[in-house]
């Protein structure tokens, strides 16, 4: 790594630090909510994205998805959104599995050139947003409760002085479950092996006989279930719509950049980063001098993303550990 | 029978509009290969120069000091007077009305500049990625910023064709498709010149064309510059003829629509953008029709993007050329070739 | 035995054909060296054999069975093996991870019996067991994925220039493990070689291709004495077959 970047890292990495220090306590373990989503989700978008070379811009939705499922639930049936956490997995990784099938596998045996692939990815995503619209206004009119713009409410605990939720931890467990599931998954067993292998080199996987659409299929769906099972999570922070999942996807971009969109760790790792430096960067430019309105946060990622693509185009993680060709796991 | 008449000028009004998109779409995608994921930006540029200097630059002229005037409060207010003030100067309001156009296409241009730099070096997926959420920006900063045009609130727009009276709706949509025809005309003239070969040439053969010392960058730049200009001018034509600019009208679902149009007509072709926009419309315009006859618990819109985003996919999957494919050679005229090999 | 017979073959890539009428045969037990200029069609050759491109005619008979039409991995299931010069071993994994792989398919009681005798052929293997494939050297690599192939008990393995920007002593080793690989242990080999002379000394009989037909094929032996081979090589000269 040049000496250039060295420095610079070096000097974001101690401003980081230094901020976290001034920063209250419970406003980073909050935060700590929004960087696990985050990271989740963009762990998904990877995987697909490792499996299609496009981005799946209905990603976003698919956790939509998982929150609505909850939502719906907790409506019918009174079920508290942490339990139909398994549920939503299951909803948005079927999903997940029926675009793959429906529309990519399609499109990928003729051959469709990547920007034919984008535009169905976002057609696709404008379908599930509609489809999301649609449903949130005619349960809105048959139930006569509102299905948009919900929260849910959340257990409270007193930590010393400080308040923390319960979600807080919850999305802890579950992103740390998550990545060591993966792990495990990915390195030590032989489907997870295929799976890799399959993703890396699916001429030769094939030749080895090694089915490549169940390898590819079983891939999207657990991005989909990822991403559901964290779309969960999402109302407990904030006020949920059908494009609540959408408006993430510019986290999702910046996280997938930052940790170089060709491998997985570095997705978990950029999720943790953009999460942090966009609760820190609002939290700092909202104060004087600056008084930056809090509408205008997604500037962070923005920022981010595009600094990144300009500056380090393979990630910042391969630029750390001195990739070259950005072929690495 | 005056209804009928209202609904065509409305059709042909977008029309010209969506013409406009459509063909600075296919400038830069289909012919040149840059897939433009962040139109909406561009087109809420142009938009957004008419709302928030319309009535501030007329401000005068009707005696009101901006200065000492809540613009978001009073838009509405002042662009009544303009309009009124228009009425009586028509001169004034084609002027006006012209020297915004050009304006929006300046800004457009200038946003086209800037998003040129990532265009020119991203791989398309990344530039993918950028442009869609670049789209946002707009709607964003449209929003918030409350000077520009009224946060939320939107801004009132003035009628530049309240002097033609009774005529003014037909003058309006007159007005506007000669624009349209204009700019289709100026962009074909382009894509069949030489400068039109070398668009196709960096978009079928990007090391080729390379080779041959054609200057990629440069000319992939003049393309996004040239199409952002032009969606500056759609978004202005479509602020003047809605008589508002309200933010959340720009959103990427925009930029969705124009790619609609240019991949069911057939990339690569002018004649296929105006299909693709003609079917848009058509295919739009009969479901709202249908809206009266229809009662569904929700917005019956919505039923127009489910459908379409079904149509995007199968046109996708089975024809990816879309209705209208490209001919092999729109610049050479085979006719002439053939005789002159004859002899 | 023929192991394998190609018959009249015309081949080619969609709408562009690159072979024209070849004719080749293999037998158990020997090697089969393809060679000829660049752009002559070898490495097409070998992608038609596995059924990799548009076969327009002809007929692909492997063990007296008609192949021609079957999927690649159908083909590899009956012990035929193509090694390409490129894209033969999955770089991001480890060299564990790819055995692991190449034996995906194989029953657990034979699994283990397989890898050790591949192993047992390429002992410096075992030496990186846990390293990542892309930091191997080139002819590591090669050994790497030649055990891949060999865990699969193939029957005929063909070669797509496997000494490629090698340096010549490694080329050299991997030629000559080739050689004990049909020595040894009775494999079929075809092998497409830029290298002629390594590729005539290892092979039994050679095909010489020139833009996409087989203008000849002999002993191997005779084609390495033959003063002519140059010009024949080139296309600028014509032999009467060897064989009838």
């Amino acid at each position: 790594m040049d000496s250039a970047s060295l420095t610079l890292l070096t000097f974001l990495m101690t401003l980081i630090t230094i901020l976290i220090l001034f920063t209250p306590p419970d406003l980073l373990l909050n935060s700590l909510t929004f960087s696990n989503i985050i990271s989740m989700l963009t762990v998904g978008l990877v995987l697909t994205y490792l499996t299609l070379k496009v981005p799946n811009f209905a990603h976003g939705d698919l956790a939509s998805i998982g929150f609505y499922v909850s939502y719906a639930l907790y409506r019918a049936y009174g079920l508290n959104p942490y339990f139909s956490i398994p549920v939503s997995f299951l909803v948005s990784g079927a999903v997940a599995l029926m675009i793959y099938k429906a529309v990519y596998r399609v499109l990928q045996r003729r051959r469709a050139d990547i920007v034919n692939l984008m535009v169905a990815s976002i057609a696709v995503d404008i379908i599930i947003r509609t489809i999301l619209y649609i449903y949130s206004d005619a349960m809105r009119e048959y139930t006569r409760t509102f299905y948009r713009g919900f929260i849910f409410h959340d257990v409270t605990f007193r930590v010393g002085c400080y308040s923390v939720s319960f979600v807080a931890i919850a999305s802890t467990i579950a992103s740390v479950s998550m990545v060591l599931a993966l792990y495990y998954l990915l390195m030590k067993t032989k489907t997870g092996i295929a799976m890799r292998a399959a993703i890396e080199n699916p001429d030769l996987a094939e030749t080895l006989g090694i089915d490549i659409d169940k390898m590819y299929s079983l891939s999207w769906f657990i991005a989909g279930g990822i991403a559901g099972a964290a779309g969960v999570f999402i109302p407990f922070r904030m006020a949920s719509y059908p494009d609540t999942g959408w408006n993430l996807l510019l986290r999702m971009f910046s996280a997938a950049v930052l940790g170089g969109l060709d491998n997985i760790f570095g997705a978990i790792v950029g999720g943790y980063m953009v999460g942090l430096i966009e609760v820190l960067g609002i939290y700092y430019l909202s104060k004087p001098p600056i008084y930056l309105s809090s509408a205008y946060r997604p500037a962070i990622p923005y920022v981010i993303l595009v600094s990144v693509l300009l500056f380090a185009p393979k990630g910042v993680l391969n630029l750390v550990l001195g990739r070259r060709c950005g072929k690495h796991d | 029978m005056i209804d009928i008449f209202v609904l065509i000028l409305d059709f042909l009004a977008f029309f010209s509009i969506y013409l406009i998109l459509s063909i600075s779409l296919n400038l830069e995608y289909g012919y040149t290969g840059i897939p433009n994921f962040g139109k909406v930006l561009f087109f809420a540029g142009g938009a957004f120069t008419v709302g928030a200097l319309a009535s501030r630059i007329i401000a005068p002229l009707v005696g009101v000091n901006l200065a000492e005037i809540d613009f978001v409060k009073y838009n509405a207010f002042l662009g009544i007077k303009v309009t009124n003030f228009f009425a009586e100067n028509p001169h004034i309001a084609l002027l006006m009305f012209i020297a915004l156009l050009a304006l929006a296409m300046m800004v457009g241009a200038i946003l086209g500049y800037l998003a040129s730099y990532p265009a020119i070096r991203l791989r398309e997926d990344y530039l993918g990625m950028v442009l869609v959420v670049s789209g946002e920006l707009a709607r964003i900063v449209g929003k918030n910023y409350d000077p520009l045009i009224c946060g939320t609130f939107g801004v009132f727009v003035p009628d530049p064709f309240s002097w033609a009276g009774r005529l003014q709706s037909i003058v309006r949509v007159a007005v506007m498709l000669a624009i349209a025809y204009l700019a289709f005309l100026t962009v074909e003239k382009l894509s069949r010149s030489p400068y039109g070969r070398v668009l196709r040439a960096i978009r079928d053969n990007e090391v080729a064309a390379d080779a041959y010392g054609k200057n990629i960058v440069k000319v992939r730049m003049q393309v996004l510059v040239i199409g952002s200009a032009l969606a500056g001018l759609a978004g202005a034509l479509y602020a003047f003829y809605m008589g508002t600019v309200h933010p959340d009208d720009y959103s990427p679902l925009k930029t969705f629509v124009v790619w609609i149009m240019v991949i069911m007509g057939g990339r690569g072709n002018n004649t296929g953008a105006a299909v693709g926009a003609l079917i848009y419309l058509l295919v739009n315009r009969t479901i709202s029709f249908i809206k009266h006859w229809l009662y569904a618990p929700f917005d019956v819109n919505y039923l127009s993007y489910l459908i379409f985003g079904a149509i995007i996919i199968l046109i996708l999957i089975y024809k990816p050329q879309g209705l209208i494919p490209e001919k092999p050679s729109e610049t050479l005229d085979f006719r002439k070739y053939l005789k002159k090999t004859k002899s | 035995m023929v192991l394998l017979k190609v018959e009249n073959l015309n081949s080619g890539y969609n709408g562009l054909q690159v072979l024209y009428s070849v004719n080749i045969e293999v037998e158990e037990n020997e090697i089969v060296a393809v060679i000829g200029p660049n752009g002559s069609g070898k490495s097409t050759l070998l992608k038609s054999l596995f059924g990799l491109v548009t076969i327009y005619s002809g007929r692909i008979l492997f063990e007296d069975r008609d192949i021609t039409r079957l999927k690649p991995h159908e083909r590899a299931r009956l012990g035929l093996v193509y090694l390409p010069q490129v894209g033969s071993t999955f770089e991001k994994l480890t060299v564990r991870e790819n055995i692991a792989m190449a034996s995906f398919l194989l029953n657990p009681s034979i699994r283990r019996k397989r890898i050790e005798n591949a192993l047992g052929i390429f002992p410096t293997v075992r030496k990186f067991m846990d390293r990542k494939v892309y930091t191997l050297s080139g002819g590591e690599r090669q050994m790497v994925a030649i055990t891949m192939a060999l865990i699969r008990n193939p029957k005929l393995i063909m070669f797509d220039e496997p000494t490629a920007s090698l340096a010549p002593k490694i080329a050299r080793e991997i030629i000559d493990k080739i050689a004990l690989l049909r020595r040894e242990h009775g494999l079929s080999i075809i092998l497409v070689e830029q290298n002629t002379r390594l590729a005539l000394e290892v092979s039994d009989r050679a095909y010489i291709l020139v833009t996409g037909r087989c203008i000849y094929h002999g002993e191997s032996r005779e084609l390495l004495n033959d003063r002519d081979l140059g010009k024949l090589y080139l296309g600028l000269a014509h032999r009467e077959d060897g064989f009838s």
